[in-house]
């Protein structure tokens, strides 16, 4: 095993250290989304790009794989590190990876759950030291506790992509073409497997004609994504200000109803 | 018409607010709480966390029951959220066990500060009071379409079948 391999796995560690950890430190930012922790396990391995391309086709896979509460169902974060390191270590289709990082997840999201069961050993401890409103060892608690849990995932990526990434890829070379073929054809559907998930959770008449707007606008007038973009960007920016102005509207309404009580006017405008 | 009222135990939050709105087709929030509709701060962390996605409304049980009473609210579908089994109760007999498809005992007793060995555990997010147990009794004996269905995705378990076991 070459050096090489294992200051791999110490990047790709790293950077699953860096946005899993970071997105919890910093009130969930967000930091664990495909789209930034692809581009940054790229960077990392000496190849932007195909980290740019892979963690847009994954953070449109996991777009509507939301953890909700402790309701854990995947982990995009481990699940995009695995990727990017499968196509760039392993030499794999980017395709192909896009498929494997679905299980990914879902292995990742098991171990999320392990470490929430795990460090609730601490319980104790922190109702404990707000008892005896033990500020230091709070603060104690909180971080170590924050490190500890980012650490085991460290562990868990830098000891896949050690023992793992490059047996995969070579066995998944090993297979005749149609499995890698199949795998790829599997991996460009799963973003839109991803979007449909987002849809339903979002789907009402108002959303829906913009659903089909976007589908005119790439199938038939054959936009470039981009400029379907900046687009939607546009309706967004016209829109908001008619919120506003629709928002500033009804709260001087309110100012001049001033007979009734507030609690009345407040169900008036809830039942209309 | 109350398309479901959820005995939760945090009232709003993630799964209140983002999953079933859209999974049953409502846009009005009910809180039927009584410390809440006293506790202003309360009122407005409440409506905060469903900035528009939907109408929240937060009112005292009694108050809550008025309104569904008018002719108005029978017409919206709603849903409606409270935090312990025995304001559900409130609300069913409060209209005589109309107007409401499903009662749904999702999360419950898990922050009350009452001691656990003086309550019933049903699973790991209900914990019943025997106040509440009474009263998820009484809704089952009047006939309420009682249910345990912690997110759409769950599946939805009879009530009469969790409290038998």
């Amino acid at each position: 095993m070459s050096n090489n391999i294992i200051l791999a796995a110490f990047l790709c560690g790293l950077a699953e250290f860096i946005c899993y950890g970071g997105d919890w430190l910093l009130g969930q930012n967000m930091a664990d989304q495909p789209i930034v922790v692809g581009p940054l396990v790229g960077l990392l391995l000496g190849d932007l790009q195909t980290g740019i391309i892979l963690g847009a086709m994954l953070e449109a896979t996991f777009i509507g794989a939301v953890n909700v509460g402790g309701a854990v169902s995947l982990n995009p974060s481990v699940a995009t590190v695995l990727a990017v390191a499968y196509a760039i270590i392993g030499g794999g289709d980017t395709k192909a990876a896009v498929a494997l990082a679905i299980p990914m997840g879902l292995l990742g999201g098991l171990l999320e759950v392990g470490t929430y069961v795990l460090f609730s050993l601490f319980q104790d401890s922190w109702t404990d030291a707000a008892d005896k409103a033990n500020e230091k060892k709070l603060i104690w608690l909180h971080y170590g506790v924050w490190f500890a849990r980012s650490l085991v995932f460290f562990v868990a990526v830098f000891i896949t992509v050690v023992i793992g990434v490059k047996p995969v890829a070579a066995f998944i070379k090993s297979l005749p073409s149609f499995v890698e073929n199949g795998l790829g054809l599997t991996g460009g559907l799963l973003p839109a497997a991803g979007f449909a998930m987002l849809l339903s959770m979002v789907w009402e008449k108002k959303l829906a004609v913009w659903y089909f707007l976007g589908f005119i606008l790439v199938e038939y007038v054959k936009l470039p994504l981009l400029a379907v973009g900046i687009i939607g960007l546009v309706f967004a920016v016209v829109f908001a200000f008619y919120d506003k102005d629709i928002f500033d509207l009804k709260h001087s309404k309110t100012d001049t109803n001033s007979n009734k009580s507030a609690s009345q006017q407040e169900e008036e405008d809830f039942l209309s | 018409m109350i398309k479901e009222l959820r005995v939760d135990d945090r009232l709003i939050h993630g799964q209140v607010a983002l999953t079933w709105p859209g999974h049953l087709g409502t846009s009005h929030i009910v809180v039927a709480n009584d410390a809440a509709s006293k506790n202003e701060m309360q009122q407005s962390a409440l409506k905060m966390s469903v900035q528009g996605t939907a109408k929240v409304l937060v009112r005292d049980v009694d108050g809550a029951i008025k309104l569904f009473q008018n002719p108005k609210a029978k017409s919206i579908p709603m849903f409606v959220v409270v935090n312990q089994v025995k304001d559900a109760e409130r609300i069913y007999s409060g209209l005589n066990g109309q107007q409401i498809e499903r009662i749904n005992i999702a999360n419950v007793g898990r922050f009350d500060g009452v001691d656990k060995n003086l309550k019933t555990e049903i699973n790991g997010s209900i914990l019943l009071t025997t106040a509440d147990k009474d009263a998820a009794n009484k809704l089952l004996n009047s006939g309420a379409n009682v249910v345990h269905q912690v997110i759409p995705t769950d599946k939805a378990e009879k009530f009469s079948n969790l409290l038998k076991e």
